[in-house]
């Protein structure tokens, strides 16, 4: 019995030592603050459908540039650099736009593209990598889909099937085509918010350097072609906005140990398939 | 009472325990675990895409996660709290409503809107211009890049071929 009672002050002394670590430390958390950002099925189904309309209006406006090969090999960078990315829930589908533009698109649902301009740019798989990866991000991070709260049929009123084909709710079709209204003109015209941008070239740096590819590429490309960052349409009256991207483009690679990381550039077999 | 005071303790020593692990799944093909909560850090394991480990603390954009007996540091991206969902299908059974869509949209485009037919009997022109009549749009382009067929093991061999020779 006394052994008992001795033992029990022992405990509690531990108990509070145990519970003075759990909550000490930089940055940690409790359990419950970690939030979810799944989706269910009908989410999900939603987002992908919403892409497709976005992805039909991209390529109305663009074509699609006509070799198999360039399309195919842009593919498999991109399909490779998807599978780092954390969403296996998507399928993802890369077209290569027959434009001297140096631009790309991600639309919802996993459709991506990248211009025929943006391509002649390059200069080796590395860069190809960092910008496919910056528009998985956005898809990933669900940009688009949270700035127009595209969700499944209970969710939104753009989600319905009846929406998509003209069904007799009008204002279900109303707001769809409303969305997707606002989804071009983001594309187009106006551009992600600045921090989407942000997040999608953290996030893209990230994706392409587990998969093996040189972390510093996309800033390499972003520094040549100054243009490509769309900083006339996306942030005209707002923010210098290439300073502030290569700025947290540098604290990106700085955090992560990355900035004097080399890994692949691949420049032989991008030679190879885009410029032969 | 000596007995409610043991229990007592013994909850005590465990609720922070248990309130701080938590399982989580590797979504991402491969998951590199790391020493320390940065990309250039020591790779200790790599986590195969399904694995279920053990979250013991987080850290901006990082779980410290408990594996096999190893600790180390995994990018929140590439874990989710649930398993991957199993969406195999998923794809092919949207491209067949997609062509439902398609016939049904191209039925709906000939046959005018109540609002259009009431508007039209009133004198009244629809002024509301529909996304679809603004931009054109090219669904058989969206099918041509849907056709692409590549396997994940495909781009995975692909992917290693490639940047593991330099």
């Amino acid at each position: 019995m006394n052994k008992t009672i001795r033992v029990i002050p022992a405990l509690l002394i531990i108990s509070i030592i145990f519970v003075g670590f759990a909550f000490a430390g930089d940055g940690r958390q409790r359990v419950s603050s970690i939030s979810s950002e799944y989706s269910d099925v009908s989410d999900i189904e939603a987002e992908i459908r919403f892409g497709r309309e976005l992805a039909a209006r991209i390529l109305g406006n663009y074509s699609l540039l006509d070799d198999e090969k360039v399309n195919r090999y842009v593919n498999l960078v991109g399909k490779a650099l998807a599978l780092y990315a954390g969403r296996p829930e998507l399928r993802y589908h890369f077209g290569v736009l027959d434009s001297d533009e140096i631009n790309a698109f991600a639309a919802p649902g996993g459709y991506i593209f990248i211009t025929r301009g943006a391509l002649m740019k390059m200069d080796n798989e590395a860069q190809l990598a960092g910008v496919l990866a910056h528009e998985i991000a956005h898809i990933v991070k669900k940009h688009v889909v949270n700035e127009l709260n595209i969700k499944g049929e209970e969710g939104s009123g753009v989600g319905g099937l009846a929406g998509l084909i003209g069904g007799p709710t009008a204002s279900v079709r109303g707001a769809l085509e409303q969305a997707l209204d606002d989804a071009v003109d983001i594309l187009f015209n106006r551009g992600y918010k600045v921090k989407d941008e942000i997040e999608a070239d953290r996030v893209g740096i990230l994706v392409a350097s587990v998969a093996g590819y040189d972390p510093s590429a996309l800033r390499e490309f972003l520094s040549s072609v100054k243009s490509f960052e769309k900083e006339d349409r996306t942030y005209k009256g707002e923010h210098p906005i290439f300073e502030v991207r290569m700025r947290e483009i540098d604290e990106t690679l700085k955090a992560h140990g990355l900035q004097d990381v080399k890994k692949a550039k691949a420049k032989d077999r991008f030679y190879e398939n885009i410029k032969k | 009472m000596i007995q409610k005071l043991v229990v007592l303790t013994i909850l005590l020593i465990l609720f922070p325990a248990l309130s701080y692990c938590f399982d989580l799944y590797v979504h991402s093909v491969k998951a590199p675990l790391y020493q320390t909560p940065s990309m250039g850090s020591k790779k200790i394991i790599e986590l195969k895409k399904g694995a279920k480990v053990t979250g013991i603390e987080e850290k901006a954009n990082w779980y410290k996660v408990r594996h096999e007996g190893k600790d180390g540091w995994v990018y929140k991206l590439m874990v989710r709290k649930e398993p991957p969902m199993e969406t195999k299908g998923l794809f092919d059974r949207l491209k067949s409503i997609f062509r439902r869509i398609d016939v049904l949209r191209e039925k709906s485009r000939r046959r005018p809107s109540s609002y259009t037919t009431t508007a039209a009997a009133r004198g009244l022109r629809d002024k509301r211009q529909r996304s679809a009549d603004k931009y054109r749009l090219d669904y058989d382009a969206v099918e041509k890049i849907e056709s692409v067929e590549i396997s994940d093991t495909e781009a995975l061999e692909f992917l290693t071929k490639g940047v593991s020779h330099e």
